[in-house]
């Protein structure tokens, strides 16, 4: 990109003021603050391109940019609008600007300073403390079967079972009496029926309060249907499965 | 850790009615792959029911006492209800544009039951989906394995007698 650049005067000057060690500003942040600087600039209308560094001396943490000269516009504008609170910023702005405040260092905040055409702008950020977007939640009664491998002790009791298809262990609250119940369990095979959250995304159950622990005493599925066989009887010697699985599902 | 196989109606009936009887095919075929998954070996279960094919299983026996004398066997396998992150795995599949294994869009949602047993596998991160109508699970293949049994020769008449306490 060819971009016409401003003239030197409009420099963006962003400084990182107070309690800054080298440990608490190593570069991955410091690109990372700087790119959502350059979004905010983005947003604005001007292209990420239109921004770069100039005059880096050492033992400076103010980092200066040069901005092309609709870039520099772009930036005065919002640098104009950053005052004490986001109220006077544009909606679209609000987004990245908060992103931009999330990416301060602890214990800093950041100055915004340009000069253009002997017109200076000025706005001071302070880090925003942005919690990390949580996956939405799905609660409801389960069943999870598995191994007992242990109980954790303590004011909320905890069954850690090992079970199919999870990676991590399944932590289980229960009850004290519940915990006594699971003791002589423990590495033997348990159905616990609780109250389970689970990440909608990945199905890994985050939470499970157990309700009622089962006896349970599992046989192989081998054996199961050698159970129901005898069951059964002859009623399924002449059955049609394909013809009964379909009508029973109605197709 | 390796999930679970979810197993479908067809395999049940077909597993059971193969230990009453020589056969060939398809019951056969439903009894080896139940023989070979050696379950509970490693302590934890290879294979799992969802509670719809459970239904289905006993809805096919004959009288109530039948169906509860089964339902005490069953109980003791691992059967694994449509609970609300199988319904919320069910209103996504119903939702979904339903695709053949080709990647083809044919515009049909799937079953009602087939979405139920599906969504229970998927809710629970299940390894396979075992089945004799793969094609009636199109719909979920972008989700989970969906598998036959394995075709096997075998030879000899089956025991009808149940395998030693673990």
């Amino acid at each position: 990109m060819d971009a016409a650049t401003a003239p030197a005067d409009s420099v963006i000057t962003l400084r990182l003021v107070g309690d800054l060690t080298p440990d608490s500003m190593p570069l991955p942040k410091l690109l990372e603050l700087l790119a959502a600087f350059a979004k905010v600039v983005q947003v604005g209308g001007a292209a990420a391109e239109d921004l770069h560094l100039t005059q880096i001396t050492s033992a400076s943490v103010g980092l200066n940019l040069v901005p092309s000269e609709a870039a520099a516009s772009v930036a005065s504008y919002v640098i104009g609008q950053l005052g004490p609170d986001l109220d006077s910023v544009d909606d679209e702005l609000k987004g990245p600007v908060q992103e931009l405040r999330a990416k301060i260092p602890h214990g800093t905040h950041l100055e915004l300073r340009q000069a253009v055409d002997g017109e200076v702008f000025e706005a001071r950020l302070t880090r925003l403390d942005v919690e990390p977007p949580k996956p939405p939640v799905i609660t409801g009664w389960t069943v999870v079967y598995g191994i007992l491998e242990g109980i954790l002790a303590g004011k909320q009791p905890t069954a850690r079972l090992r079970v199919p298809g999870r990676e991590r262990q399944q932590r289980v609250k229960v009850t004290k009496e519940q915990a006594r119940q699971l003791g002589p369990m423990i590495t033997g095979p348990v159905k616990i029926e609780g109250l389970a959250t689970w990440d909608s995304e990945t199905w890994e159950i985050l939470d499970l309060e157990a309700k009622v622990i089962h006896d349970f005493e599992p046989i192989s599925l081998r054996e199961g249907l050698a159970r129901l066989a005898e069951i059964a009887g002859s009623a399924w010697d002449d059955l049609d499965v394909d013809t009964y699985i379909h009508s029973i599902r109605g197709r | 850790m390796q999930g679970l196989d979810f197993v479908d109606s067809n395999v049940l009936i077909r597993g059971s009615r193969a230990l009453r009887r020589t056969d060939e095919g398809a019951d056969n075929r439903a009894i080896a792959y139940v023989e070979d998954l050696k379950e509970w070996e490693g302590k934890l279960p290879k294979a799992a029911i969802p509670a719809i094919v459970l239904a289905e299983v006993l809805a096919g026996l004959e009288s109530k006492e039948e169906r509860e004398e089964a339902m005490k066997v069953l109980q003791r396998l691992v059967v694994v209800p449509f609970d609300a992150a199988a319904a919320h795995v069910y209103a996504q599949l119903r939702d979904a544009p339903r695709k053949t294994r080709k990647g083809e869009t044919n515009g049909r949602v799937c079953a009602h039951a087939d979405a139920m047993i599906a969504a229970t596998a998927i809710a629970n991160r299940g390894a396979r989906l075992v089945t004799f109508d793969p094609s009636d699970y199109d719909f979920a293949a972008p989700y989970i394995t969906v598998t036959e049994p394995p075709s096997v020769a075998r030879q000899d008449p089956i025991s009808f007698e149940a395998t030693p306490p673990m």
